[in-house]
């Protein structure tokens, strides 16, 4: 099979949940595009190596995480990014809006672990490595992170919370 | 999955329901994938674009030279060349080539240049605008490699520096500007920019020092140059005194370093880099790295190239470059790649001849888009490429000769040794100007051995070129040539308007046995070919109807030549386009495509006269679509003819310069090729049956029908147990000899088939370029890819 079928293969199968992560980290569907698009252009450079590896999807994962984790910082400090956009004209949409935008208002690494861990499935040690943090800080950010999520999603609750302060360093 | 922690149980469930969700993002974006990946591809190749703002930059020198607001203050010096290798330029002598820019026009090899008015002094150096700007003391000159003139611009304001940093700002002002920060003994340093539009300065301050109260003297200097200065495109750093210079605000601020300062003490050893969008300073050694953070505009840890620290990273120089998107670090006999991107470390082997010894002043610097590095001490330079070291030759004054400070400039690597403490020395200069030509550059590994690759479809590394349509496709029995071609993208069956660009004149070569392109010389003009061919080893081409091949259309590279020759027209060859050119038994013929315009008009190139020998008049009616082929060493050829009328075959015999004809009458068809000894015509099987005719007897025999269901009107070759013929470059079925069988070569993979252009290597068919339309109505683009099909 020729490099670009092997790579438009690989684009077939990950891209949506390569798409996902880097919505939910980044907050906003035109930037997550970007960042997958800018991901797999990075990888069709290398694909002559990276073909080798036994899974070149991880490789992905790795650019979009950064990419995404970066996109959100810079976006955060440039724009005072308020409010998750609208989520409606995904497709399909958000099955629990609440949800969604209570993950978005979570501090950048309580986000960036639960998504990580709990949507994209990836064990602890994964994330650790992906995150460059400790397995010890994952599980600490997993902790804060669920407390906060069903802090924000109790049913008492109607008005959104303010949005997240920049994320502890 | 859960982690060990207990976690909300409603959440949970919730997340796990969000689990299941698949946004659809943008699939669509894959061509913006294809586009950016070429984009990034041909990072390598960009300079070329930016050959005609470059040449502004040089015109913008020349007026200041000549007419500067203060023309006491702009002084010019002839300073020819002397050179230890070869002449400074292909002209042969020192007057200025025509439309060079920078080093374009040097010969390879290493060359020793006159100074000029520059005196010996710590010096610095920096490579912009294909110009070269020295700093002695405090006064700056310029060098231009194209007429090997020197410029002394006027001195920064500060005088009596004993030291002066540059760095050229090209963005900055009409015409770039240089940042100098100069150094007075018991002095805070000082800046000022000179625009280069006016030759003006401007003082801009002191340079604070980020690193007071630190505990740390300063920060890392360059190996190569001295103070670690980097322009990111919108502010320059200097690491060395933790500080930032706005050019928009011409203002300088302190950086924000680390608080735990001390843990970086490694970089002390390295030289901050711009790679990937990022300004980092990393060692190999793989100590915690540095990145700036342009919007707090702190210099802050880089996580993720922090791996565990290998050896004493205290105690070795080492260098940084940016190449292909990432870091090159070399320190010693350690060297690696970083990946900015995703911080991945990729060791490399050491060196030829390395010592692992420390303290090397290594010295390192990007040429000709490849990573040149002289380790230290008594060991030969060397080149990384993607598949290894290569040797880089030494200068004739031996392994001395590199020492100094490096700088790459485009293809040529400039050493600029001071002599600072030799009173009457003057410095020296010497230029390496890479061979591109003869010594290939890798630009991608290929798939596969190229006598390896499995019947069907393979996609081979592209040449080092632009995507393009209309190029010269030859081959010989070891190598692949692509010329020319222009940029010209028109819809299939459109009718469109020629684009106002000139043609393309540059092209590569293909080395079969290795894989690898190397560069050709530049045509003469911009060509567009209309046929090509090889004759010994020679690449003969005939220029197309485009106004740039007015004049002198035929041309010619020896093997190894350094140039291509322009040859005497065809003579009669009045419309460009009406003479096909094939090399037969070591002799270059031109025949004409038709009659039509007046028999008589086939010629053979005299090599020892240079000169076009007429043919005697073909013993045929009046023809058209007369095509040629190779028959034991003599040119036979077939023709149509309009008149109700049958003709045989006609052979030329060039030791009694006579025809003679040969066989039955010739059934109508199209292209002949000539496959096992047989010539094949190539039918048009709604109009015309074709066949296949035994030159020895004389003989043609019918062309086996189509198989059953089959519904086309040309095939697209014939293969045969001991090479193969293509007339076309799309899909179609092929007749296999071997086998007695008709077979489906099948769509190239990527599509591209309109005006792509094709070649038969051996028993292959190998195509190249074109123009891409995909069928969802998306615009269309041009194809760089080389594919070739194996029966």
């Amino acid at each position: 099979m020729r490099h670009e079928d092997e790579l438009r293969d690989l684009y077939d199968i990950e891209h949506t949940r390569l798409f996902r992560t880097a919505l939910l980290i980044v907050g906003d569907d035109a930037i997550a595009d970007d960042i997958v698009a800018e991901a797999f252009a990075r990888a069709a450079v290398r694909w002559w190596r990276l073909r080798r590896y036994d899974k070149p999807g991880a490789w992905l994962r790795l650019v979009v995480v950064r990419l995404a984790v970066r996109a959100r910082e810079r976006s955060e400090r440039e724009s005072s990014r308020a409010t998750l956009p609208d989520a409606g004209h995904l497709d399909p949409p958000p099955p629990d809006p609440d949800l969604h935008a209570a993950i978005d208002r979570l501090p950048a690494p309580q986000r960036n672990c639960i998504v990580l861990h709990h949507l994209d499935d990836l064990p602890i040690a994964e994330v650790a490595e992906l995150l460059r943090m400790p397995e010890g800080t994952v599980r600490s950010h997993l902790h804060r992170g669920r407390a906060r999520l069903a802090e924000e999603l109790t049913p008492s609750e109607v008005t959104p919370r303010a949005p997240a302060e920049r994320s502890d360093p | 999955m859960t982690d060990t922690e207990e976690p909300n149980a409603d959440v949970e469930a919730r997340l796990a329901a969000l689990r299941s969700w698949r946004p659809r993002g943008d699939r669509a974006r894959w061509i913006q994938v294809r586009r950016r990946a070429r984009t990034q591809r041909r990072r390598a190749f960009a300079r070329r674009g930016a050959v005609a703002a470059a040449l502004a930059v040089v015109v913008g020198i020349g007026v200041v030279a000549l007419g500067g607001t203060d023309p006491a203050d702009v002084r010019t010096f002839d300073a020819p060349i002397t050179t230890n290798t070869a002449p400074p330029n292909t002209s042969g002598g020192t007057a200025p080539p025509a439309e060079a820019d920078g080093f374009d026009e040097w010969t390879p090899g290493w060359h020793d240049v006159d100074t000029g008015p520059v005196p010996a002094g710590t010096a610095d150096v920096d490579w912009a605008g294909e110009l070269l700007y020295v700093a002695v003391g405090d006064r700056l000159f310029v060098h231009d490699p194209a007429d090997s003139s020197w410029v002394e611009l006027p001195a920064p304001p500060t005088t009596g520096a004993v030291e002066t940093d540059i760095i050229v700002l090209p963005e900055i002002g009409a015409e770039g500007t240089v940042l100098a920060l100069t150094h007075r003994f018991g002095e805070p340093v000082q800046s000022a920019r000179l625009d280069l539009g006016s030759t003006t300065w401007t003082e801009v301050g002191v340079v604070p020092d980020g690193y007071e109260g630190t505990g740390t003297p300063s920060g890392p200097r360059d190996p190569n140059s001295g103070r670690a200065l980097v322009w990111t495109g919108e502010r320059v750093l200097d690491l060395t005194a933790g500080a930032v210079f706005d050019p928009a605000t011409d203002a300088w601020e302190p950086l924000t370093l680390p608080a735990d300062l001390l843990a970086f003490t490694h970089l002390l050893y390295s030289n901050p880099v711009v790679v990937g969008g990022e300004t980092v300073l990393a060692h190999p050694h793989r100590g915690a790295g540095l990145r700036w953070d342009a919007t707090a505009n702190d210099l802050e840890e880089f996580a993720g190239i922090d791996d565990a620290l290998v050896g004493n990273v205290a105690v070795d120089n080492a260098v940084a470059l940016p190449v292909d998107g990432r870091l090159l670090l070399v320190s010693g006999a350690l060297s690696a790649y970083l990946d900015p991107t995703t911080g991945d470390w990729e060791i490399l082997d050491s060196p030829p001849a390395t010592r692992a010894e420390t303290g090397c002043p290594a010295r390192a610097a990007v040429v000709a888009d490849d990573a040149i590095v002289w380790p230290c001490g008594d060991v030969d330079p060397v080149r990384r490429t993607d598949d290894g070291w290569r040797a880089v030759p030494t200068p004739a004054a031996g392994l001395d000769g590199l020492l100094g400070s490096w700088t790459g400039a485009g293809d040529a690597l400039v050493v600029w040794h001071p002599h600072a403490d030799e009173p009457d020395a003057t410095p020296t200069m010497r230029v390496w100007v890479a061979d591109t030509a003869a010594e290939p550059t890798v630009v991608d590994p290929v798939p596969e051995a190229w006598s390896e690759l499995d019947t069907g479809w393979h996609d081979l590394t592209p040449p080092p070129l632009t995507p393009r349509t209309g190029a010269a496709l030859v081959a010989d029995d070891d190598r692949l040539f692509v010329v020319g071609g222009w940029d010209f993208l028109c819809p299939p069956a459109a009718d469109c308007v020629l684009p106002d660009t000139d043609p393309f004149r540059d092209g590569a070569v293909l080395d079969l046995a290795s894989g690898e392109w190397a560069a050709l010389p530049d045509t003469p003009f911009p060509v567009v070919p209309t046929s090509a061919t090889m004759v010994d080893g020679a690449l003969y081409l005939r220029c197309g109807s485009h106004p740039t091949c007015e004049g002198a259309p035929m041309l010619r590279l020896r093997r190894d030549a350094g140039r291509w020759d322009e040859l005497p027209d065809i003579p009669g060859a009045d419309t460009p386009s009406q003479h096909n050119l094939v090399g037969i038994g070591g002799t270059l013929y031109a025949f004409a495509d038709s009659d039509e315009r007046g028999e008589g008009r086939d010629h053979r190139f005299d090599t020892a006269t240079e000169q076009w020998v007429a043919l005697p008049d073909v013993p045929l009616p009046v023809l058209f679509d007369r095509r040629v082929v190779d028959v034991d060493g003599d040119p036979l050829l077939v023709g149509s003819s309009s008149r109700d009328i049958g003709f045989p075959a006609a052979r030329y015999d060039a030791t009694t310069d006579s025809w003679t004809t040969v066989g039955e009458l010739t059934p109508p068809g199209f292209r002949i090729a000539r496959v096992d000894g047989l010539v094949h015509r190539e039918p048009h099987f709604r109009s015309a049956s074709g066949g296949v005719l035994d030159p020895s007897t004389g003989a043609w025999e019918s062309w086996p029908s189509l198989p059953d269901g089959a519904d086309t009107q040309d095939i697209a070759g014939v293969v045969g147990a001991n090479g193969a013929a293509y007339y076309w470059s799309t899909a179609g079925l092929v007749w296999d000899r071997r086998t007695g069988e008709y077979r489906e070569i099948g769509s190239r993979p990527s599509g591209g088939d309109i005006d792509a252009v094709h070649a038969t290597l051996g028993d292959r068919l190998v195509v190249y370029g074109g123009a891409v339309w995909p069928d969802d109505g998306a615009a269309g683009f041009l194809s760089d890819e080389l594919w070739v099909w194996v029966p």
